[in-house]
């Protein structure tokens, strides 16, 4: 695996124009908490996610970091349209998603399709590999039996896999393996985007990098575009051409990857970046996190990260910051970056 | 080995084993075969119990009572009736001209045996062989064909029941919220009604035949199944590949039947054998009680219910008795083994 972000040349592969494919504005997501069965009496609100806004676009890979509980995994659910956004819009090459009906969704799936986390959970055990890679092609109706079972293989070479184990099921593979599965089937519809939700953190390390060129080659192959959730920084940085780092709900920090690990702004970003393990213990950059995250239920008033921020000012605890541009392409949500 | 052959093939490993297991479990796999066999013979009752032969060769032609119906004139008889295969003249006309087969036991279920040496219910004898019920009516006829209805009766209930407590489990767990609750709290009214009075007003309102019979248990025996698959869709609604097939595009109904029922199907199986057994003693106590199949119909429980009313003739009472025993417990040993041959613990 080699440390550093992607060449902008991948950036630059075949019909690329340097235009969002996904759009996402303002986009919110509450999750209300309610008490009793019938009355439901509302006894509070998650903001999962609220008020994210971001660009993908073609050809790239977007990566989406924070701790778990942060609202990554909710806002890959909207965009794969599981859960419908409280407020806000999704623009898929210019049209707004969110606003789709039942059957826009179906014809519109093909354009994104997801990867899970775990491809233990993710394979139904009881199917065979054609019948969980073919499935979708069923369910959209693209060709004949026979075309569906060539197409099959098609993509298991595709993703490395022997195109003969058509009639294996899943528990005759390795986690590696299985998550090729997994991948080749978000591949048989030929999508745009791909989401992958924390495509490796189920595997063994020594798979993982194998998981990741595999990926990166797909994209070189099929020009795909990639929203790749984790809260790994180094899978990240490994795969990414962009990052969003989220905290609890909020977007705090955008940038190009290069830049994001040269020169992160948001402290948030800083600690998370420090956090990376190294070989050298001696390296260690002593930026440590204090406290827990705060229950995303009763968040804090002000800007979410305050209470834990080691450069946190009076104002932090009054006003929410906004997302400052420093940089052509670099946002950071924190009013105090240039005070340092 | 004969028994080996009982083996399906084109099973999964995993089928294979249970299948293998099952095999293992001695009581359990030799109630399915014997409880099999019964139920096959039942099925042919009437080549076995019949007052009709089976076959008549007569002037060099064949005949088949079973099928058709044929008038005396035609075995040289004088009327244009239906030709009665008990009466001597006939017999006598038919064995003149060739031959005909009868069955082993010359009566069927609503044959009278009016030659009886003693008035009905008479005892046992070479002719009726478990005796005759209180209207000369042959004792083992009756429960050949009792044991198929009660049989019949029990596996059509469980198909339906089965299928609709499947689906019923299946919407309320993979839905959840409103539906899981307002279905829930429906069940448990529902379930609270007292169900065999119900029947018995239901079944004294309408004249119940073999359908009626069973919607009418149906409508009170659906909801075994409900409580094992909603449990299996709760868990499974929330499992990675439902999400993941969410995400291709299937539609619920898919996802329901594809990705989540097969793993609810174990734990139905393996409740079906019970529910056999439960249904068939439904249907035998409305019978006993008068409520059950119309008058005149071969049926275990109003074999009891005579059983009950002639203490003086044991043969009723006794052989139906057994033979309800026998059955019943043939199903809960097969269910007992199904269970321990489904049982996911002794998969890995």
């Amino acid at each position: 695996m080699h440390a550093g972000c992607l060449p902008k040349k991948i950036m630059k592969t075949k019909n690329m124009k340097n235009s969002a494919i996904i759009s996402v504005s303002n986009l919110k997501k509450y999750f209300s908490v309610t008490k009793g069965a019938f009355l439901k009496k509302n006894i509070g609100q998650v903001k999962a996610v609220d008020g994210v806004s971001f660009n993908i676009n073609r050809g790239e890979t977007f990566g989406l970091v924070g701790e778990s509980g942060c609202g990554k995994s909710t806002l890959a659910n909207m965009l794969l349209g599981l859960l419908e956004p409280t407020h806000g819009r999704i623009c898929f090459e210019g049209e707004d998603i969110t606003r789709f009906d039942k059957k826009a969704w179906f014809h519109f799936r093909r354009n994104i399709q997801a990867v899970f986390q775990d491809p233990f959970r993710s394979l139904n055990p009881r199917k065979k590999v054609k019948q969980i890679i073919g499935e979708p092609l069923i369910v959209h109706k693209v060709g004949s039996k026979k075309m569906i079972r060539e197409r099959v293989a098609e993509l298991l070479d595709l993703v490395g896999l022997d195109p003969n184990s058509l009639e294996s099921y899943p528990h005759e593979f390795s986690g590696g393996q299985r998550q090729r599965i997994a991948i080749a089937r978000a591949l048989s519809l030929e999508p745009k985007v791909i989401i992958l939700d924390e495509p490796v953190s189920a595997l063994d390390v020594s798979i993982q990098a194998q998981i990741l060129n595999l990926l990166i080659d797909l994209q070189k192959k099929l020009g795909l575009t990639y929203l790749i959730i984790s809260h790994d920084m180094a899978v990240v940085e490994h795969i990414s051409t962009n990052i969003g780092v989220m905290y609890l709900g909020n977007l705090v920090e955008l940038a190009p990857c290069e830049t994001l690990y040269r020169d992160a702004r948001h402290p948030y970003t800083r600690a998370l970046l420090a956090s990376i393990p190294v070989a050298d213990p001696e390296d260690i950059k002593s930026v440590h996190l204090e406290g827990e995250v705060p229950s995303p239920l009763n968040p804090p008033v002000g800007c979410a990260f305050h209470p834990r921020c080691d450069v946190c000012q009076q104002e932090c605890s009054v006003q929410p910051p906004r997302m400052v541009e420093v940089n052509p392409g670099h946002l950071v949500c924190c009013e105090n970056f240039f005070k340092r | 080995m004969a028994l080996m052959k009982l083996t399906p093939i084109n099973l999964t490993p995993i089928n294979r084993e249970r299948w293998n297991r099952f095999k293992a479990n001695k009581r359990g796999y030799f109630s399915l075969y014997l409880f099999g066999i019964l139920f096959v013979i039942t099925l042919f009752s009437e080549l076995i119990a019949n007052d009709k032969p089976l076959l008549i060769y007569y002037d060099s032609q064949v005949y088949c009572p079973l099928i058709t119906e044929y008038a005396e004139t035609q075995f040289g008889g004088e009327f244009e009736a239906p030709a009665d295969y008990t009466d001597a003249y006939i017999i006598d006309k038919i064995n003149e001209n060739g031959w005909m087969i009868n069955p082993i036991i010359p009566f069927s279920y609503n044959t009278i045996n009016y030659k009886l040496d003693s008035p009905a219910p008479s005892a046992p004898s070479r002719t009726n062989w478990l005796g005759t019920d209180d209207r000369g009516r042959d004792v083992v006829a009756r429960l050949l064909y009792g044991f198929r209805i009660s049989v019949l009766f029990g596996l059509t209930l469980t198909f339906f029941a089965s299928a609709i407590g499947i689906v019923a489990g299946a919407v309320q767990g993979y839905y959840g919220g409103l539906v899981d609750i307002l279905g829930q709290r429906f069940i448990e009214i529902w379930s609270s009604l007292p169900t065999l009075f119900l029947l018995i007003i239901l079944s004294s309102v309408v004249q119940p035949n073999f359908w009626w019979l069973l919607g009418i248990t149906l409508l009170f025996g659906w909801m075994s199944l409900v409580g094992v698959v909603r449990a299996e869709f709760l868990r499974g609604r929330n499992f990675e590949y439902v999400t993941a097939a969410k995400a291709l595009g299937l539609s619920n109904v898919k996802i329901i039947f594809r990705h989540i029922l097969p793993n609810a199907m174990i734990a139905s199986i393996t409740f079906m054998p019970f529910i056999l057994g439960g249904s068939i003693t439904t249907l035998t106590s409305l019978d006993f009680l008068g409520f059950g199949l119309p008058v005149g119909s071969p049926s275990l429980g109003e074999l009891l219910a005579q059983g009950k009313a002639n203490i003086q003739a044991p043969w009723l009472g006794l052989s139906t008795f057994a033979v309800l025993s026998i059955m019943l417990s043939l199903l809960v040993f097969i269910g007992e083994g199904v269970r321990d041959a489904l049982d996911p613990r002794k998969n890995y």
